[in-house]
């Protein structure tokens, strides 16, 4: 590794922020299924 | 793929843009090497989180005139997704801090009030949880948002600069414009910013869009 330059410090940097909007993404994606959930049930209930 | 979905492709594409130039492009040789390059990416959380605490700003005072809780929602998801971005910079920058400044948390006036910055934000959050009814919430958290924008601005943007002596670069400069930076550098730097705020507004979009849903779930 170029420790010299120090790049690998820029590519932590970047995983980080990919990690990061991931798991933001993950939350979010699950904030929908839950939703998508509820009004799943409310339209079978309104079925009946 | 719908027409007025431009601006989501074009947020890709200046991003891709920032990640493969921002790579290539020639840095000046000072202390902190390559890692300069960070500028592009460290720097674009706070441009992110600044835009995303101006949109939170601009839709809280919109709903104190007229009591519209779509415009509340979109507050609060500004103001969600800006914490992501805050919470992402302070952790890129204790990355670089520890490789240029030998610890990840250096006693600055720059660093600490990004750091409270962030406690102002994350207690509307919790603010906003703790108020079960929907017109209450909207209306004290819009209050309280609207209060948190001028400290975030006093903690991160004046109280830094009156603090003197700060180990954190761009003091000198006016806060969204890095006067000293290189030519090279800049038409590297000012896409990725964009990049940036245009994935900010991507993802609170589709947070709003959720939420709307929510409400409209409970009626």
């Amino acid at each position: 590794m170029e420790s010299y330059g120090k790049i690998f410090v820029v590519v932590a940097v970047l995983a980080v922020i990919l990690v990061g909007i991931f798991i933001y993404l993950f939350t979010i994606d699950r904030k929908l299924r839950k939703l998508e959930k509820e009004i799943e049930e409310k339209t079978t209930q309104t079925e009946k | 793929m719908v027409k007025r979905d431009w601006w989501k492709f074009l947020s890709g594409g200046l991003l891709m843009y920032a990640i493969v130039a921002g790579f290539i492009v020639e840095v000046p040789d000072t202390m902190i090497r390559e890692t300069m390059r960070n500028l592009f990416f460290h720097v674009g959380m706070w441009f992110g989180m600044f835009a995303m605490l101006i949109t939170g700003f601009i839709f809280s005072l919109r709903y104190l005139r007229k009591f519209d809780e779509t415009e509340d929602i979109i507050a609060a998801e500004a103001v969600n997704v800006g914490l992501m971005f805050g919470f992402l910079g302070i952790f890129t920058g204790m990355i670089w801090a520890n490789f240029t400044w030998g610890s990840p948390w250096v006693k600055d006036p720059k660093l600490n009030g990004a750091a409270v910055g962030l406690f102002i934000y994350l207690a509307y959050m919790i603010l906003r949880g703790s108020i079960d009814d929907v017109h209450k919430r909207a209306k004290v958290g819009a209050v309280y948002n609207i209060f948190a924008f001028f400290l975030w601005i006093v903690f991160v943007l004046v109280l830094p600069r009156l603090a003197g002596e700060s180990i954190h670069p761009g003091k000198d400069s006016p806060p969204v414009l890095p006067m000293h930076l290189e030519p090279s550098m800049r038409i590297v730097f000012y896409p990725a910013m964009f990049g940036w705020i245009l994935l900010g507004f991507w993802i609170m979009n589709i947070r709003v869009r959720i939420h709307r849903l929510q409400s409209k779930m409970e009626l």
